[in-house]
């Protein structure tokens, strides 16, 4: 979940009704979900794909496992079923009754619908690969970068815009600036003596996709544990071997996870791993894959920026130890 | 008689380890078997002649083949090339 996971937790809790479809479960579903449904994974199912630059179809290959379904049909027929309920057209005040809002009647009619602005049908676009739109060069002159169609760049001056003068109208700095995040050694120095290191998170790692794949055995043998890296003078003075859980921990919360002992960080900065649970633990409340244990959201807050944009997510001030024999 | 190799520059390994989940992909290798490991060795400060650490470090991902490497015989068989369009 995201920041305040607390928070969250409970707003979850709230809604009277909430589906989910997903190809594993999770935390958030297990807790909230009043029903889930399995959907195919790309390799089992047909689809489209249209963003960026190309339009491609995408040919599914194997079995379905069990009884998954793909997004589109359980759109497809969740609609047909709205479609021809009397119930439900009286009730969004459609007396009219059965509508056709979704009159395909299989899959790949609706990517037939989808992909038809391309001249192609589905099973057309699968033979022929890739379909790219004639490429126009200089749009800028030509006036097709604005919607009132005169010559220039899509921006209320027309220019290309080094300072922004939407902020400016808006009482923003129109441009860039650099200033110390909410929580850090110069805006709260307080805290920081409290907590006297600067952790940083969201760095990658070639074995997830922020908190996918935590399941697949052989992605999960490239990092079975999260860890923390922190650098060699810094462990030493809290007595940290390379491997030893720690954890990390500021006013808001903690988390623990494994030390990574290296010269890869500034001394006084940590950086800790982001969307970590468990899938192998316990998935039952309270346990819910042991999502809390090395969550490092718990240390931070959902604070957008000034104009509502950006957050403080990259970084916050901790204190690390080492975890006792109990904590493990 | 030519043989093939397998020609890794360290300085551009960055150690993704793509080398390592294809390899047990393409040989179905169990879960800590590997065809190819990457090594790691660093980071860590390169020393002046007075013992002070500088601003240079020493830090290298060496992809190791091990004797189970066939140079992905079953695929060099088949000569297809993977850019391909599939037919």
């Amino acid at each position: 979940m995201s920041c305040e996971v607390d928070r969250w937790y409970k707003a979850m809790k709230k809604p009277e009704f909430i589906a989910a479809c997903d190809i594993f479960m999770n935390p958030t579903i297990q807790s909230s979900a009043d029903i889930v449904l399995p959907v195919q994974t790309w390799a089992e199912k047909h689809s489209v794909r249209a963003h960026y630059y190309f339009l491609s179809a995408i040919t599914g290959g194997c079995a379905t496992e069990g009884e998954a379904k793909s997004d589109c049909e359980i759109n497809r027929e969740l609609a047909q079923y709205f479609d021809n309920d009397d119930e439900f057209n009286e009730a969004i005040g459609r007396p009219e009754g059965k509508q056709h809002t979704w009159p395909w009647a299989t899959e790949d009619e609706v990517y037939d619908e989808i992909v038809s602005p391309s001249g192609f049908t589905f099973h057309e676009l699968m033979e022929h690969g890739p379909a790219y739109q004639h490429y126009v060069y200089k749009k800028y002159e030509k006036g097709l970068m604005r919607p009132d169609g005169q010559p220039g760049f899509n921006t209320p001056t027309g220019r290309v815009e080094f300072k922004s003068v939407l902020f400016e109208a808006y009482g923003y700095d129109p441009l860039p600036y650099i200033e110390e995040p909410g929580i850090g050694p110069v805006t709260t120095p307080d805290l920081y003596e409290k907590y006297p290191l600067i952790m940083i998170t969201g760095a990658r790692t070639t074995s997830f996709f922020h908190s996918e794949h935590r399941q697949i055995p052989y992605l999960r043998q490239l990092t079975p544990d999260p860890w923390v890296q922190i650098h060699p003078e810094d462990a030493a003075e809290k007595n940290i071997s390379e491997g030893d859980w720690v954890w990390i921990e500021n006013h808001r919360g903690r988390a623990r996870q494994r030390a990574r002992v290296t010269y890869e960080v500034h001394k006084g900065t940590i950086a800790a791993q982001h969307g970590w649970w468990f899938p192998e633990q316990d998935g039952a409340e309270p346990n819910l894959y042991g999502f809390r244990q090395s969550n490092i959201n718990q240390l931070l807050a959902n604070k957008p920026g000034k104009t509502g944009f950006g957050a403080d997510l990259k970084c916050t001030l901790c204190k690390i130890y080492r975890c006792s024999e109990e904590d493990l | 008689m030519t043989r093939n190799g397998i020609l890794v520059d360290y300085q551009y390994c960055t150690g993704c380890y793509s080398c390592e989940v294809a390899c047990q992909a393409e040989l179905d290798l169990p879960l800590e078997q590997w065809g190819v490991k990457v090594l790691t060795n660093g980071p860590w400060p390169i020393k002046d002649a007075e013992g002070n650490p500088t601003d240079k470090y020493v830090y290298d991902n060496i992809p190791a083949f091990s004797r189970v490497c066939d140079l992905c015989a079953e695929r060099e068989a088949v000569k297809v090339d993977p850019d391909a369009q599939a037919v």
